[in-house]
């Protein structure tokens, strides 16, 4: 079923970015775009227009085959100022795509050889082979009665890492091939970088009663140097969270979106309904890149993760209804890890989309099984949703939702300071 | 972005997290306490799950049932309801009893309470000086509590016998040892007249046709001032390790043994059915199983109950209560937790009985993995936490977990939690049960350090 629904999200996600290629293709005759916006700007629209009549045809021609015919209509467009596809840029296909989905699930890639980029195929496939691979050896390595706790969170690394090679290859396969090489919007979110958040937290399972969230948080940088307080209270107080989050940035290049951070954060969480309350602390490294640097069907799409290690100490109430005081004594201490993988784009210059496998038991939905291999099934995750909008500087609004053992959806408001 | 593409990605989202099987289990776990056997003919159980599912009891003649019921307890109830004018006959079949020792009792009630049923109960009764039942306060005596003798008493299989033959309209009742057609059911009501309901009009004038005729059984297992008790878990098919524990848990004459999961490798039901039986034929003693994580993988997932009987249970055994929790899904859930909450807090589970001095709680997911990253322990720590912080508060001296490998234990504000593991060979070679002593003379005392309390792993290999 997880995997219906992820094929369901990769659907939609086609069908998200289709509409704006064919906005772009029906956008003719063009604008003098080319001159008015950077090259790779014009690069994407350039393609989008000629992505129009291959699409229609659902055939994949070449560069130089589409650029040979020249009749009245095309001959009229480029007195108008349109430049045509870039020579080397390829167009995406329907019945790329569709082979991508069907039988591309099997054998990642597929897509791509029909395109006939075949190095991004044989890099899909591999990557897919890899995936399996390391969700095996991440499983193997786990189950291991004799396994030290350096083989454990090796395992929990290579399941993660698995997963998210095995169905990113499979995405990235239907995306490119719908898509050819034009790349995605390069759009950025330009917002403040002190901000204020408001947001509204909803989440449904089996093991928490709390549903209904209000939270806050705040951002502030400096330099390189960033602090995100940040509070959460179940509506009814029954559950409290507090959270400082800071670090540093590494190695950002001019574009935010290619980025390495450093940090840490501090978080206390009180449950007055069951009487305990827990003090964290979580180091981790976040990372963003540009995969367009690889493969050239996915320029402006973009990997992400964070990798965090926790220590958590908890302390009980003797009685229900109330929580221990912050230094009460706590003689339960715990670690995790916490891993998120995951790919974003810019569905609009003003709007990113961002899918992600999340692994922490810390969260606010349990994982759940997101694929069923038996003994081999990857360690237990949750899917998450990051829609982020622009509307201006100085507004953003943020919707997130997450699927594991239940679902969670949260709703933000950002107001730049 | 269009709006109705964030509204089918949120539907979806929606679809995929669905934290299904944990509630499913609960309810399972709740339906197989009670069957309709037919229209106005019900079972009801106790400390026991019934095997039988509906679609497959034995109607082999008109009026005539079978129902076979699984204990899960030390002291079983079990009650058959019937509202039909006609007679009837049930076969009953219990299983995981200790039938050398069990004694059987049964009581038969009127289902109903105030004036009406007085004058049933003094028109019934006749000279019989009834007193109200504590353990059925809603419900109006017929006769006192009396033995039974059911089929396989005081030998040495696992299993009890009997057929119960129930006329409403006239309170008429008889059991018979072993399974017998209702011909074989003693007196008029049972005889010619049998299924002829106008007859009876006389009697129903005392307007008892509301009221349900309900025999109330009780097999009970007398446990001693001391007894012992085995827990281990991860049998997942190694039958040759199995065999190796099973006769070691038979050498020390334990009272019973509760096996804490992970019966099968990937939950076959074959598999599942396979254990089971092995472990019937190989232990002396009754025992009860909840399920692993292993055990939810195939198609066990959904037909356990017909082999093992409800998933979480919990029953008294002498002066301590026993309390075993589903986490087979790495959690509990809050219906579970509220489960716990009822078992930890009430004194009667479904006889009126004094307050348990010690309580033991088993499962097979340990809350928090000792290595944290490993992260074998439940899957949302937050569930964890809630689940411990509860038994520190009601002061439970001991949880028993099998899902990690290796013995051990440690020490959470007063909660010994020992990690029983293995009834499976492992590379260490690790094959063990954790013997529990109950020392009930000396004065149970419910923390970690009771003296009257003590654990031992027995390793047999």
């Amino acid at each position: 079923m997880i995997r219906a629904a992820l094929s369901a999200v990769v659907f939609i996600i086609v069908g998200v970015l289709w509409p704006n290629v064919s906005e772009a293709q029906h956008g003719t005759p063009p604008t003098k775009s080319g001159t008015d916006h950077p090259p790779n700007r014009s690069e994407t629209q350039a393609a989008g227009g000629q992505h129009s009549s291959t699409a229609t045809t659902g055939d994949a021609k070449s560069p130089s085959e589409e650029q040979a015919p020249s009749s009245p209509t095309v001959q009229a467009a480029r007195t108008d100022g349109y430049v045509g596809r870039p020579e080397g840029l390829k167009p995406g296909s329907g019945l790329a795509g569709t082979i991508a989905v069907i039988p591309g699930s099997i054998v990642h890639g597929l897509g791509h050889f029909y395109l006939g980029e075949s190095v991004t195929a044989w890099t899909l496939f591999a990557a897919e082979v890899l995936g399996i691979g390391l969700m095996i050896g991440g499983a193997y390595l786990g189950a291991s009665s004799d396994a030290g706790r350096g083989s454990i969170e090796l395992s929990k690394i290579l399941s993660h890492s698995g997963l998210i090679l095995f169905s990113g290859s499979w995405i990235a396969d239907v995306i490119g091939s719908f898509k050819g090489t034009a790349p995605l919007a390069n759009g950025t979110i330009a917002r403040k970088r002190e901000r204020l958040g408001i947001g509204y937290r909803y989440t449904d399972n089996a093991m928490m009663p709390f549903r209904h969230r209000l939270n806050a948080r705040m951002n502030f940088t400096r330099g390189h140097f960033y602090v995100r307080p940040r509070i959460d209270l179940e509506v009814g107080l029954d559950r409290r969270e507090v959270e400082l989050d800071t670090g540093v940035w590494l190695l950002a290049d001019t574009h935010i979106e290619n980025f390495m951070a450093l940090g840490a954060s501090a978080k206390r969480v009180e449950n007055r309904p069951d009487g305990w309350a827990r003090n964290t602390v979580m180091g981790y490294v976040s990372w963003q890149l540009d995969l367009g640097r690889a493969i050239r069907t996915l320029r402006h799409f973009y990997l992400f993760s964070t990798m965090g290690y926790g220590i958590a100490r908890y302390q009980f109430s003797d009685k229900l209804e109330t929580v221990p005081g912050v230094f009460s004594d706590g003689n339960l201490w715990d670690e995790w890890l916490n891993l998120e993988t995951g790919l974003g784009l810019f569905i609009v210059d003003t709007t990113y989309l961002g899918l992600s496998i999340v692994q922490t038991p810390m969260g606010n939905v349990p994982p759940g099984a997101l694929v069923d291999a038996w003994l081999f099934s990857p360690e237990a995750e949750a899917i998450k949703l990051d829609l982020k909008y622009g509307y201006t500087t100085d507004i953003g609004i943020h919707v997130q939702g997450i699927a594991g053992d239940g679902v969670g959806i949260w709703l933000g408001l950002d107001y730049g300071l | 972005m269009k709006s109705r593409h964030a509204g089918l990605l949120l539907a979806i989202f929606w679809v995929i997290g669905c934290g299904q099987a944990l509630e499913d289990r609960t309810t399972v776990n709740r339906q197989v306490k009670s069957l309709n056997l037919d229209d106005d003919l019900s079972l009801v159980v106790h400390g026991a799950s019934i095997l039988s599912k509906e679609n497959e009891i034995a109607n082999v003649d008109s009026n005539l049932y079978r129902a076979s019921i699984r204990a899960q307890s030390l002291d079983v109830r079990i009650e058959v309801s019937t509202g039909r004018c006609n007679p009837v006959a049930v076969q009953l079949e219990l299983t995981q009893i200790d039938a050398r020792s069990s004694v059987q009792t049964v009581r038969h009630f009127y289902d109903a309470q105030g004036p009406l049923a007085l004058s049933l109960s003094q028109s019934t009764a006749q000279n019989l000086s009834l007193t109200a039942d504590g353990n059925s306060p809603n419900q109006t005596p017929i006769d006192q509590e009396a033995s039974f003798t059911a089929e396989g008493a005081g030998e040495a299989g696992k299993g009890l016998k009997w057929t119960i033959c129930l006329h409403q309209p006239t309170g008429s009742h008889f059991i018979l040892p072993g399974f017998e057609p209702l011909e074989r059911c003693p007196g008029t009501v049972f005889g010619a007249q049998r299924g002829v309901c106008a007859l009876h009009d006389a009697t129903r004038v005392l307007n008892v046709t509301a009221a349900h005729l309900v025999a109330r059984h009780r097999v009970q297992v007398p446990m001693p001032a001391t007894f012992e008790f085995a827990v281990w878990g991860n049998i997942a098919e190694d039958w040759a390790s199995l065999a190796l524990m099973t006769e070691s848990v038979n050498r020390a004459g334990v009272a019973f043994s509760i096996i804490a999961g992970d019966l099968t490798t990937v939950g076959g039901e074959s598999q599942l059915i396979r254990a089971s039986e092995s472990l019937t034929d190989q232990l002396s003693a009754p025992w009860y199983a909840t399920l692993g994580d292993r055990d939810i993988l195939g198609t066990a997932a959904a037909t356990y109950p017909y082999v093992l009987g409800a998933s979480s249970f919990a029953f008294d055994a002498g002066p301590t209560r026993v309390i075993v929790l589903d986490s087979a899904d790495r959690a509990l859930g809050r219906s579970t937790l509220g489960l716990l909450s009822t078992w930890l807090q009430e004194t009667d589970l479904w006889w009126t009985t004094t307050k348990p001095r010690a309580r033991f709680v088993i499962t097979h997911t340990p809350p928090f993995d000792e290595i944290g990253p490993r992260d074998q322990g439940f899957r949302l720590r937050a569930e964890g936490a809630s689940f411990i912080g509860q038994l520190i508060r009601e002061k439970v001296g001991h949880l028993f977990t099998s899902a990690l490998p290796h013995y051990g234990q440690e020490t959470t504000d007063g909660v010994r939690q020992i990690r029983v593991g293995g009834g499976q060979t492992t590379e260490m070679g690790d094959t063990y049960w954790l013997r529990v002593t109950v020392d009930g003379a000396c004065g149970l005392c419910p923390g970690k350090d009771c003296p009257c309390i003590q654990t031992e792993r027995i390793a047999v290999q």
